[in-house]
């Protein structure tokens, strides 16, 4: 998510912004936003096309030369995160043929608007859930406490304690995961103390 | 570093003008609540609107929630407790019903001031007999009013609880021309541009933010995307039907441009006209490059980090420092936490936090740069109260004076006794 980039340069968002909007357009980044309420998300274009190539081969794709069609369109449009129906139509991929294969494997997703779809990859709920559900839960331990604020060994401890209560959910997220997309995402701020670093909410809402 | 500024200036090296603006930027970066000056607290609600007055930059009007107005006279000094006096007031209720959402002094002179409330009308003033001279009727809650400071028309834009932009001219007193094109149910900001005097921004709750000229017909030159990054552009205007882009290719789909996520409540324009600010209820705060011909605005890109708070529907008002004092140039947000979050307005860097209180509830609304040659930022906030930042204490000594400060003093005279005394023995 785009949240962990900024958490790694907190002293120049605007660098970030400028280098993947660079980057993308070059080609060797691919950006998605799939929800404009969690943020966006960034993947190298190595690792999408290959995700695409091995996809290309499951049951659900009856219709392969939809996806290469797919992946040349792609390869021609590199910064653009969502694609019109015309758009497609031009790449000769049709309703019948190639949108629903990519509909139903999950490199395209519908939007709320008819006729247009957003670039995504398979299996991104489950990636956006995790990333809703480690942030929600961060935001809810601070929100309880009277100030808004813990001491990060507190909530380190509370988190191991939730990853063995709710394993199935959070097994091998690691803790500097969700401190770093918390922190990237604007909803806490790290602060110093003498007994170690301490994290209190900025007060932003869902 | 600054002596060195003194020591080339003395030789003819650089600009007077350098040292100037540098020492100006340092008082800048060093704001702090005065401790020495202050309001006394006339407002019992939020203190909507602070304007000063363009010709002597003396006079402030503040308007608040409580439909009371204000006229502060920025130089007065009462004896040694340096509280601000009231010049003029209009009591509440007497101008406005409601609220006040916006006033702007007439850009001329000192002799009238503009009002916008949300009763739904538009009074101007005479600042002498404190009296309305004109009241229009916009016929829905007036969320921002906005007049060139460089036309010679007189026009008043209006952005309401109506989707049109109603223009009103003064000389005429009378409406005279709308503009719509904004999809979205409300007009929330407005600014007219500080160089060309036909044009004007606008942000609307349709997430866009809209650019006019109003010598044209149909008047609404370009939406501003935020998809338009530096690098690619959306060509033509909004009514040319062959949009080729590189994002998407319909129409449909470019009627859904947007320039932020949500509702735009908060404009301001650079003073090179070149560019503008925005911000709206994503808690986003956008830097457009608007290079002429008009095919090409884009999103900057610049990025204001995540501690930008702004979830409320009122117009925000944006302020930028007077712009050949402090370089780089701030931008001072009233963020919803409470703070004011200073920015270097092209690069997104947060310079500084001014934070009222601890406690997080009183909000800034008011806010207003006292103008060129004064170092001086003034807030109103929820609680009523105005309040002045000013520079530190150490970066407001005169420069000269700091120079000479850290020499030991010099007395002439038993020098000289010295140098008598040396040669007799």
């Amino acid at each position: 998510m785009i949240s962990h980039l900024h958490a790694l340069f907190p002293s120049d968002p605007t660098f970030i912004d400028r280098e993947l909007q660079r980057v993308a357009e070059e080609g060797l980044v691919r950006k998605m936003v799939v929800n404009q309420n969690a943020g966006d998300m960034v993947i190298e274009s190595k690792d999408y096309f290959r995700i695409l190539r091995e996809m290309k081969h499951t049951d659900k794709a009856s219709n392969v030369e939809a996806f290469d069609k797919f992946e040349d369109l792609l390869k021609s449009k590199p910064a653009v995160t969502r694609l019109a129906k015309e758009d497609l139509a031009e790449a000769a991929i049709t309703e019948e043929e190639g949108i629903r294969d990519l509909l139903s494997v999950g490199f395209l997703v519908l939007s709320g608007m008819p006729g247009v779809y957003l670039i995504s990859i398979p299996n991104v709920g489950s990636f956006l859930k995790l990333a809703f559900r480690t942030r929600k839960w961060m935001v809810n331990i601070l929100a309880k406490t009277k100030w808004k604020e813990m001491l990060e060994k507190l909530i380190h401890e509370r988190w191991d304690a939730n990853v063995k209560a709710r394993w199935r959910e959070f097994r091998g997220v690691r803790f500097e995961w969700v401190m770093m997309e918390v922190k990237g995402g604007g909803w806490c701020e790290p602060f110093a103390t003498p007994g170690g670093r301490g994290w209190k909410l900025t007060g932003k809402k869902e | 570093m600054l002596s060195s500024y003194l020591f080339t200036r003395e030789s003819g090296l650089t600009n007077p003008r350098e040292l100037r603006s540098a020492q100006l930027s340092r008082q800048y970066s060093t704001l702090v609540l005065s401790d020495k000056r202050y309001f006394p607290t006339r407002h019992s609600g939020t203190v909507n609107a602070l304007a000063v007055d363009h010709v002597a930059n003396r006079y402030m009007i503040s308007g608040g929630s409580d439909s009371r107005i204000s006229i502060w006279d920025l130089n007065s000094r009462e004896g040694l407790r340096h509280r601000y006096e009231i010049v003029a007031a209009i009591p509440p209720k007497k101008g406005h019903k409601y609220g006040i959402s916006g006033i702007s002094w007439w850009p001329f002179d000192n002799g009238m001031f503009i009002t916008g409330s949300f009763d739904e009308t538009i009074k101007v003033w005479d600042t002498e007999a404190l009296e309305e001279v004109y009241k229009f009727e916009m016929g829905a809650r007036v969320n921002a009013h906005d007049i060139s400071s460089v036309a010679e028309h007189s026009l008043v834009a209006c952005a309401a609880d109506y989707t049109a932009i109603r223009l009103i001219d003064l000389r005429s007193s009378g409406a005279a021309q709308m503009l719509s094109s904004h999809e979205g149910t409300t007009v929330n900001s407005i600014k007219w541009s500080p160089t060309d005097p036909f044009m004007l921004a606008s942000g609307g709750s349709d997430g866009t933010v809209r650019l006019w000229d109003i010598r044209r017909s149909d008047a609404c030159l370009t939406v501003l995307s935020l998809e338009n990054t530096i690098g690619k552009g959306v060509f033509g205007s909004v009514k040319d039907s062959n949009l080729r882009t590189e994002s998407f290719s319909s129409t449909a789909a470019f009627s859904q441009v947007k320039s932020h996520r949500g509702v735009v409540n908060g404009l301001v324009w650079l003073e090179n006209g070149k560019k503008l600010v925005s911000t709206g209820t994503d808690e986003m705060i956008r830097v457009w490059d608007l290079a002429p011909p008009f095919t090409r605005d884009t999103n900057t890109l610049v990025n204001f980090g995540p501690l930008v708070r702004n979830r409320y529907l009122q117009c925000i008002n944006l302020v930028l420092s007077p712009v050949r004092d402090c370089i780089p140039q701030l931008l001072f947000f009233p963020s919803d936490t409470g703070d004011i979050l200073v920015f270097q307005v092209l690069t997104g860097i947060l310079v500084r936090r001014l934070a009222v209180s601890l406690n997080t509830r009183k909000r800034t609304c008011g806010l207003v740069c006292r103008g060129s040659e004064y170092v001086e930022l003034f807030s109103g906030n929820s609680d009523g109260d105005i309040i002045l930042w000013e520079a530190e204490q150490s970066a407001r000594m005169p420069l000269e004076q700091k120079y000479t400060a850290n020499l030991p003093p010099k007395n002439i005279l038993t020098e000289i006794y010295k140098g008598l005394e040396m040669e007799t023995n």
